[in-house]
């Protein structure tokens, strides 16, 4: 994202490339998608030594911003491993684990020995019930989490009778928790259902107080719209060399004006994309209260232009672009999936509306 | 010019302060929309506006880079930028000779013979002589290059016939560079002579043009059997296109630096305050309507502040500057049919004196010119595809055929063959 510290975040993303290029390509995406295969440890483990699990752990500035960078490039291979989740687990528990949760987990998962998801839970959305009993917390419902049958832990999030969200630590395998996998949109990003039937959690299993609110959201918005501008960029590049070689009635297909003017729009989406998504990460970076403004035109913006980006770029291949093998339809699936989860356009509209029409009124 | 230390420059820009603080403390920058002017009626407007002109020369605050035989101050980019940087908070009066002298006195350095140069330069910094450029005309469209307003030797004068249009305030300028064609048997490219042109001579007729907001903010001019010395030649003969190519970069260069200099691009109170009063300030639709604008707006300005950095430091081709106009043109145009849509049945009638009551209808009529104006949308997307991602160029009917055999507009009826 934005570079204020030298070469670094060049250099992060140079590493992340080439790392993803050699060992997670978006073939590897698409094979493992195919064989419905679970995740691969051996590579979990190499992302966590390549310090990419728990960015966020020791302070936000630097590491919200490689954060960003690497997930512009996950977003460029549409990658499987759900390291943005992981990343917000560790720093969730970073900033308001008790000891002993900071002793159990903080380690291996920055090791890549663990696997750490969170569900999204948007607070209006929660279908997760906790409630306060004699020996821990009995949790009722559920909750549709990337990779949650394959985690070691997953942090969920529930509420409470009076309506405050309480955050759990569930352990894989705690006795009740029933997990399906589900058929997922994007070959990247899979999920599972978790039921609870009335499960019992131990009080320790509670991650800070109900009602902590770390802006964990608010990171992970930010931080998809990153992915989905790199999933977005890699798309169109892949289709502009397209337009560069595929000849129609004797010419390439760039040399038609159509199809420049197209091209011309999809970069203006993208180079505004780019615009607003590195606002955004960076005003997070450093705590500036625009963030929360910053975080919803992101998303906003991001949600409605990228899905352009991909659908067109599936057009300008023509037939080609509706068969299996083609990759363009990963790059839609990423980004159309992306566009839904974390509050969709309008959701984040609503709330832009809410922020600025109150500024608005209050000129006298 | 010789490099600013970092002390000369905090010096510069303190003393600047200091005098803007004394001399143009009227003139911050005001809130709202600026608005239209109007092509009749400017007189008090160009005394203002050339009365301030000839006290920033004064000052030695006009011309900073130019050079000091002309006029100038002879000082580095530097100086420049800090005085934009400062006098961003401001609307001087005499924006309304920005393109006289950042355009027109600009062109003649790069392209003026010496006299020239020593005779207008630095009247044109002091606002002595206002400039205008005159480049389209009716027939042309976005095809500069294919003017037809010609230019025949009678002696040593040259005889000019032919029409410009879409010029702003002709009525209060002195001069003009004005392209004409000076040989027909050529290419179009090849056959075109900029001239300076005396704007009080007899022989130019300016006429107003009403647009369909109903203002009138720009004129046509007719030149007919207009004589101009030979001398008034501006670079070589038939080398006009030359000097009309490095006009344009050297406008585009200028508007890239009122971008940056300009504040945020608005907000949005009086789409609020127009919800208000229609009273659907808690519609759902209404409130979505506002939130997006809000959303483009600051994409915009987000968008700007990126791309104008990356191609100063290289990260894009200066091609990507096509983006900021598309942008910001869609951005003007979306806020206007976004005012409409919320005033609703308000924009379609109004009280006839009340001129916020009039603000959507007009604001929407006027916007539309935002996608033609200073290079249409088809033009700039052409540019963007091919300048920064160098795709082929546009066939063209035109680019080697001698102007005298090239298609002009049809008369109704006739065949379309040649």
């Amino acid at each position: 994202m934005g570079d204020p510290i030298g070469g670094e975040l060049a250099l992060v993303r140079r590493t992340a490339r080439r790392f993803l290029s050699d060992r997670a390509p978006i073939a590897r995406t698409r094979n493992e998608y195919e064989a419905d295969a679970l995740m691969d440890r051996e590579l979990w483990r190499e992302m966590g030594s390549l310090g990419w699990l728990t960015l966020l752990a020791d302070g936000d500035e630097i590491g919200i911003r490689a954060l960003g960078a690497i997930a512009e490039e996950l977003g460029a291979v549409v990658c499987d491993q759900p390291v943005l989740m992981a990343n917000i687990v560790s720093r969730a528990v970073a900033r308001l684990g008790s000891a002993d949760q900071r002793d159990l987990y903080l380690t291996p998962l920055a090791a890549g020995e663990l696997i750490a998801t969170t569900d999204l839970g948007a607070a209006d959305d929660v279908a997760l019930e906790a409630t306060p009993i004699a020996n821990g917390i009995r949790l009722r419902g559920e909750v549709i989490v990337e990779r949650g049958d394959e985690a070691d832990v997953i942090l969920v999030t529930s509420k409470l009778a009076d309506g405050r969200i309480a955050r759990l630590l569930v352990p894989a395998r705690t006795a009740g928790v029933c997990a399906t996998r589900l058929s997922p949109l994007d070959f990247g990003r899979r999920y599972a259902r978790l039921s609870f039937d009335d499960v019992t959690l131990d009080p320790g299993d509670l991650l800070g107080d109900p009602g902590d609110d770390e802006g964990d959201m608010r990171l992970a918005t930010a931080l998809i719209c990153a992915e989905s501008l790199g999933a977005a960029a890699k798309a169109f590049d892949i289709t502009l060399a397209y337009m560069r070689t595929r000849v129609v009635f004797g010419r390439i297909l760039g040399s038609y004006q159509v199809i420049k003017h197209r091209l011309t729009d999809m970069s203006l989406w993208l180079e505004t994309s780019r615009a607003v998504t590195e606002a955004a990460v960076d005003a997070l970076a450093v705590g500036d209260p625009a963030a929360v403004e910053l975080t919803r035109v992101a998303k906003a913006y991001v949600s409605e232009k990228a899905p352009f980006v991909a659908r067109d770029c599936v057009q300008l291949h023509g037939s080609i672009g509706f068969t299996w093998e083609h990759d363009i339809h990963l790059y839609l699936r990423r980004i159309e999936a992306n566009a839904l989860i974390l509050g969709d356009v309008d959701e984040h509209l609503r709330g832009i509306a809410d922020l600025v029409m109150a500024r608005a009124e209050a000129v006298p | 010019m010789t490099g600013a230390s970092d002390r000369q420059v905090m010096e510069y820009a303190a003393a600047l302060r200091e005098w803007l603080r004394e001399h143009a403390a009227p003139y911050r920058r005001p809130e709202g929309p600026i608005p239209p002017r109007s092509a009749t009626g400017e007189d008090a407007a160009f005394a203002e506006a050339r009365r301030f002109q000839a006290e920033l020369h004064a000052a030695g605050y006009a011309g900073i880079t130019v050079p000091r035989e002309y006029g100038g101050q002879g000082l580095s980019e530097e100086y420049q930028r800090v005085f934009d940087r400062e006098a961003s908070g401001y609307r001087f009066p005499s924006y309304l000779l920005d393109v006289s002298v950042n355009i027109c006195g600009q062109v003649l350095l790069a392209y003026g013979s010496d006299e020239q140069k020593t005779r207008h330069v630095r009247r044109i910094l002091s606002g002595e002589e206002v400039w205008l450029q005159l480049l389209s005309e009716p027939s042309g469209g976005s095809d500069l290059a294919a003017l037809v307003t010609r230019a025949t030797l009678d002696g040593d004068q040259y005889v000019l016939n032919g029409e410009k249009t879409w010029s702003t305030s002709a009525a209060s300028a002195d001069f003009a560079l004005c392209p004409a064609r000076t040989d027909w048997t050529v290419p179009k490219h090849q056959g075109i002579t900029v001239f300076i042109v005396d704007m009080r001579s007899p022989g130019i007729e300016i006429r107003p043009i009403k647009q369909i907001d109903g203002e009138m903010e720009f004129c046509q001019e007719y030149l007919t059997d207009l004589s101009v010395p030979a001398a008034n030649v501006v670079g070589t003969l038939n080398g006009g296109w030359t000097v009309v190519r490095g006009l344009l970069e050297i406008e585009h260069r200028w508007s890239g630096r009122r971008t940056t200099g300009r504040r945020a691009p608005g907000d949005v109170r009086w789409l609020t305050a127009l919800a208000a009063q229609a009273g659907r300030d808690t519609d759902v639709a209404a409130r979505k309507l506002i939130a997006s604008v809000h959303v483009q707006l600051r994409a915009h300005e987000l968008l700007t502040a990126r791309v104008t950095r990356a191609i100063a430091n290289g990260e894009l081709n200066a091609g990507y500057g096509a983006l900021l106009k598309l942008s910001n043109d869609a951005l003007v145009q979306r806020r206007a049919e976004v005012a409409l849509a919320l005033a609703g049945a308000r924009a379609v009638a109004w009280a006839p004196d009340d001129a916020e009551a009039a603000r959507p209808a007009r604001s929407f009529l006027n916007s539309r010119s935002a996608s033609i104006a200073g290079g249409s949308s088809e033009i700039q997307r052409n540019n963007f595809s091919e300048r920064a991602l160098g795709l082929p160029r546009e066939a063209a009917a035109d680019r080697d055929i001698p102007f005298d055999e090239v298609l002009h507009d049809l008369v109704r009826g006739e065949d379309a063959r040649a």
